[in-house]
């Protein structure tokens, strides 16, 4: 049974994978976040019933959907249905073996991506996620419509997770345009 | 859990694979690559509390109500809990420790904070009891915040480089002789894997009190109650916890007042106090008299400052930055 301290690392190597997770169900940062520190602590007041012969990172995405289930039931909003609910389990899952293996991390991955975006989808991705305006207030900023940025971060949104896909499988340095 | 949903508008993707991408840029714009560490300390605080500190934590607790309900009916107990973190602006500008400027003067008054400069602080206000309130008496409210420094992402060989440096521009001897035995021992907080844990009470008692946007101000008479020190005051300020802890944040910031220690006692007067969150140590600017065990001291400058800690006194001078345990020019 993991004493605190192992525990503690085992957050530290987990949680941001799981509060993507989280994010990407809940839609909700906040919630989120409330979510992933939930599922932890249960985990942590179950630890003698985990099977350490199981992988950790399943275990917790699992603690995790079932505190967004109870989530969903409290709030009826944001379902997904079985097949996308794989789907985003897909993606973590790859993403934390791929860690767990020794490979680069998410976000440093994303990093190499956003600068292969092309110009404009990069200065808009910038605007919408890193400067924390919304759609409108993008449009406004750099002067198109609002159509038009809804668009451009659609767009984005596809060739960044290619970009991701492509390093995932490791035919990294392809441009994503 | 909020039910409103976050992201809403028209530009919410609703395909799950652009709603994974969504969530990674989310994240990857709120910490970049860095670990969440006010999650992690949250999620450690409550297994720690759990496995280690729930006891000393219950039995303090106790004691507090029980005093609490003797003066009056506990009628608010609120918890608010907000972590804090040291940023690396701040690493950087501490590990070079070189004690000449007014902002890293204040630093070289505190050795260990050059070594904790790559460590991680979490300030909780844990607790507020608020004792009964009617027109005509004075207001007594008491704090108790929860101090936590742990490792930061930063790398070990960073902490180590920050200790050493402490060490090269400031003797041993010197150190010795502001810091107690217990804080030199947490120089090396930095190289420890787990957080390390300080319980501060605050007991405060004021004609009068408001709350502001950015925290709790007392005044009248205000006397605040703080382990072995009793901190009378023209006005206090209790600020809200931060999301960042910045070079001149405090726990707790008095003006006009004057400052009791029991034991050994120590008495000083000073135009301001702060209490740094990280140390726990009382700051005091702008000091007209200190008097400890061994005589009075009055001949300060407006840059010198005093720190108190519950066993130590230093006096640091404004024009060199030098440490002085006060002693040399006591009357």
């Amino acid at each position: 049974m993991a004493s605190p301290e192992q525990f503690s690392e085992l957050v530290r190597t987990h949680h941001r994978d799981l509060l993507v997770y989280a994010l990407a169900l809940t839609r909700n940062s906040a919630t989120a976040r409330d979510i992933v520190q939930e599922a932890f602590i249960t985990a942590y007041q179950k630890r003698g019933t985990f099977d350490e012969t199981r992988d950790f990172a399943t275990w917790m995405r699992g603690i995790v959907r079932n505190k967004w289930r109870e989530w969903l039931r409290k709030n009826r909003r944001y379902d997904l249905g079985d097949h996308e609910l794989s789907r985003l389990d897909e993606d973590i899952t790859a993403w934390q073996s791929r860690r767990a293996e020794g490979g680069s991390d998410l976000f440093a991955e994303l990093d190499d991506c956003l600068c292969l975006l092309p110009p404009l989808l990069q200065e808009t991705v910038q605007a919408y996620y890193y400067e924390g305006r919304n759609g409108d207030e993008v449009a406004a900023h750099l002067g198109v419509a609002p159509a038009a940025i809804r668009k451009r971060l659609e767009r984005a949104r596809i060739l960044l997770k290619q970009c991701l896909d492509r390093k995932r499988s490791n035919a990294t340095n392809l441009p994503v345009s | 859990m909020s039910i409103t949903p976050e992201f809403s508008d028209d530009f919410t993707p609703e395909s799950v694979d652009a709603r994974w991408m969504d969530a990674v840029l989310r994240e990857h714009a709120r910490l970049g690559s860095e670990d969440d560490e006010e999650l992690i300390l949250r999620v450690t605080r409550e297994i720690s509390q759990v496995s280690q500190v729930s006891q000393v934590s219950q039995v303090s607790q106790v004691s507090q109500v029980s005093q609490v309900s003797q003066v009056s009916q506990v009628s608010q107990v609120s918890q608010v809990s907000q972590v804090s973190q040291v940023d690396e602006s701040r690493a950087s500008q501490i590990a070079p420790f070189v004690g000449t400027s007014a902002t890293k003067r204040h630093f070289s008054l505190s050795p260990w904070i050059a070594a904790a400069a790559v460590i991680a602080l979490s300030l909780t206000l844990l607790m507020t009891l608020k004792t009964g309130y009617q027109p005509g008496q004075r207001q007594a409210d008491e704090f108790r915040f929860f101090v936590q420094v742990m490792p930061s992402t930063l790398s070990q060989t960073s902490s180590e480089v920050g200790l050493t440096k402490v060490l090269k521009n400031q003797s041993v001897s010197e150190i010795s002789a502001f810091l107690p035995a217990s804080d030199i021992a947490s120089a090396s907080l930095a190289q420890m894997r787990l957080p390390d844990f300080r319980i501060e009470d605050f007991r405060i008692t004021a004609d009068r009190s408001r709350a502001m946007p950015h925290g709790l101000i007392y005044e009248g008479d205000v006397l605040v109650e703080h382990g072995g020190f009793r901190i009378e005051a023209a006005s206090v300020h209790l600020p809200t916890p931060s999301s960042k802890v910045i070079a001149n944040e405090a726990t707790l910031m008095a003006s006009r007042v004057r400052v009791e220690r029991t034991t050994p006692a120590c008495t000083v007067e000073a135009e301001s106090l702060r209490i740094d969150p990280t140390s726990g140590q009382i700051i005091l600017t702008g000091v007209s008299r200190a008097q400890t065990e061994q005589g009075e001291l009055t001949d300060f400058a407006p840059g010198d400052l005093v720190v108190l800690t519950d066993r130590a006194f230093a006096v640091e001078r404004g024009s060199d930055g030098s440490f002085h345990t006060g002693l040399e020019r006591i009357r």
